[in-house]
This record gives C-alpha cells, sequence and structure tokens, in this order.
C-alpha cells in the first residue's frame, strides 16, 4: 500500500524517493491491472484530492467534484494502457489538466457561458478589494482572471501556483522541458498582478 | 505547498495563490471509488463525450454548407446580374447577322433599280421640257 502523502511532491525531491515511489505505484498499478478493486481505490485514495485542487483551480469548486469522477473514469480506462514510462501522479495531473481544460472549451463555445471577452475587468466584476476577500471570494476572483490567461500559462499557473508542484513536474505532466514552464509562469504572473493589483497588498506589490 | 525555494522567491502571488487552493469536500475519495465503479457515470460521459461532438460537428457542417454557399454564389452571381451587359473590347464586337427579310431588301434594292428609281423624276423632267419647246 502507497504512503498517502506519495502523491505531495515534498517526497520526489530526491532520486531515491522518486525510484522507491516508481516501484511502489509499479506494484500498485500491476495490482490494479489485473482486476484487483482494492488496489484501484488505493489509486483515488492517493490522488484524490490533488486531483480535485487541480480541477477546482480550473473550474471552480462547483464542478470540480464531476470533473474528477470524470479523471478517475479515465485513469480505470487507461490503466492497462499506462505504460509507466512516467510516475503514476504525472499521468494523473495531465488527465486532470485534459479534463479540466476539455470542459472549459465547452463551456466558452455555450452562448450562455460568460465569455474572457464580457470579463473585461476582473476588478469591476469582484468584490471590493478593502472589504477584505474570503477564500471562496478570493478564488472566485482568481477564476475570472486566468480566464484571461491563454490555456497553457493557465495549465503552468494551476499545477506550479495552486498546486504547487516542482516545475520539474509541471514540465513532465504538461510535456514541456523546464525553461518554458518556468517562462510561462513568468508571463503569467505579470499578467495577473496587473489583473489581480487590488487585492495584492501594497507593502507586497512594491516587492514584486 | 512544496519546494517553491528552488525555483524563484516567494512573493505576494505566489502567496495569493496559495490561499486560493480549494478545500477539499469530506468523504470525496469514498464518491469517488463508488462513481468510478458505477456504469451510470460511465455511461453519463460517454453520451456527454457523443453529444459534444455531434454538436461539433453539425458546426463544421454548416459552415461547410455556407463557405459551399458562398462559392457558388460568386461564381453564378455575373449571370444574373441586371444592368447593361458588360463592355467587350471592338475586336471581340461583331455586326450583326443578316436576316432573311435583310437580303431581300438589299436584293430589291438592286442597281438596276435603284437606276429605274433614280430615272423617273429625272426623264419626268426633261419630259417636261420638251413639252415646252
Amino acid at each position: 500500500m502507497l504512503d498517502r502523502t506519495a502523491a505531495t511532491p515534498e517526497r520526489e525531491g530526491a532520486p531515491e524517493a522518486r525510484l522507491e515511489k516508481a516501484e511502489g505505484e509499479a506494484r500498485l498499478i500491476a495490482r490494479a491491472r489485473s482486476g484487483e478493486a482494492a488496489a484501484f481505490e488505493e489509486i483515488v485514495r492517493v490522488h484524490s484530492d490533488a486531483v480535485f485542487r487541480v480541477v477546482a483551480g480550473h473550474l471552480g469548486s462547483s464542478e470540480a467534484e464531476d470533473a474528477s469522477q470524470e479523471v478517475f473514469l479515465q485513469v480505470h480506462r487507461g490503466l492497462r494502457a499506462f505504460e509507466g514510462r512516467s510516475l503514476l501522479s504525472t499521468w494523473i495531473f495531465r488527465i486532470a489538466t485534459n479534463v479540466a481544460l476539455k470542459r472549459l472549451r465547452r463551456k466558452r463555445r455555450r452562448p450562455s457561458s460568460r465569455s474572457i471577452e464580457e470579463g473585461e475587468a476582473v476588478a469591476a466584476d469582484g468584490p471590493a478589494p478593502e472589504a477584505g476577500l474570503d477564500s471562496s471570494e478570493l478564488r472566485a476572483v482568481l477564476l475570472r482572471a486566468l480566464d484571461r490567461l491563454p490555456e497553457e500559462q493557465r495549465a503552468v499557473v494551476v499545477l506550479r501556483g495552486i498546486e504547487g508542484l516542482p516545475f520539474e513536474e509541471v514540465a513532465r505532466v504538461l510535456g514541456i522541458v523546464r525553461p518554458t514552464a518556468e517562462s510561462r509562469m513568468a508571463r503569467a504572473k505579470e499578467k495577473l498582478r496587473s489583473l489581480l493589483r487590488p487585492w495584492i497588498s501594497p507593502e507586497a506589490r512594491d516587492q514584486g | 505547498m512544496t519546494e517553491q525555494g528552488d525555483d524563484t522567491g516567494k512573493d505576494s502571488l505566489d502567496a495569493l495563490l496559495e490561499r486560493a487552493r480549494t478545500p477539499v469536500p469530506a468523504g470525496l475519495a469514498e464518491r469517488l471509488i463508488a462513481a468510478a465503479a458505477s456504469g451510470e457515470t460511465a455511461r453519463r460521459f460517454y453520451w456527454i463525450d457523443v453529444a459534444f461532438a455531434a454538436r461539433t460537428a453539425l458546426r463544421w457542417s454548416a459552415a461547410g454548407l455556407l463557405v459551399a454557399a458562398a462559392l457558388a454564389g460568386a461564381s453564378v452571381s455575373p449571370a444574373r446580374r441586371d444592368g447593361p451587359p458588360p463592355f467587350a473590347p471592338p475586336s471581340t464586337q461583331r455586326e450583326p447577322r443578316e436576316t432573311a427579310a435583310d437580303q431581300i431588301a438589299r436584293l430589291a434594292m438592286s442597281p438596276r433599280a435603284v437606276e429605274r428609281q433614280v430615272e423617273g423624276p429625272i426623264f419626268a423632267g426633261s419630259e417636261d421640257e420638251r413639252g415646252e419647246e
């Protein structure tokens, strides 16, 4: 059985920890492929929180559970084809990102949905910065700001900025090299800083 | 949060992004396990995908039809155009073809016929002059 903390990136830094994790995952995947329900349940338990946070970072909490279901359904279907060339967590993060971005594209095509162009000013739509935001208001403001970013930058912000994956892992999930991930994050942060200026404290703003 | 320190220094935006992490609802894993095991969930997502693919195909078909209609309209429109015919250079302009009635009229106006027509009044004048003599 895998350690529940295995999906968190703290343990991925050291090569030996990564190898240990890969060996544990390989055993777990082999058991899940052989049809052992408990093995798949273990995979869901280990990765569900991170998957939820990633899809919620793109879609908001109201749609996140449904999207997480879709992610694990795809994991269940795809386990037989999974070749183990990446860590299981990398593969699952990639599925989660794809599911979230696919849903976002669908929402944008629906006429009733709010388009990026309509969301002219993040600040104008959101609650007053002076009032002090609770976390849910902050998430709503951030979602509107993320809507203004290109998909590839948005994916990096969610994986790196919100979920806290190391750049190395972000690059593996998105199939890019680390410098690309870093430059996308830098460009995204530059834009987010201007969009979220009212919500960033003045002293911190001066630092940024 | 993890090894932020090795990548970049944390700033206020990083702190804001961390604060925006969505808390995970209780019992999520159990609900996800139940849903993954249920055929109902698989069917639901299957039909959502099918419906989306159908809508996308319809949209592309409609766009294709519009393009085809626009191209067809562009190739037919000169023949339908109202107003004077388009200018043709003199080399391509032809004389109107002679009809049967034109040929009859031309033969009726042969040199002899013309001569006869012209002779009448002249000789008439001469006769008058002769008569005076």
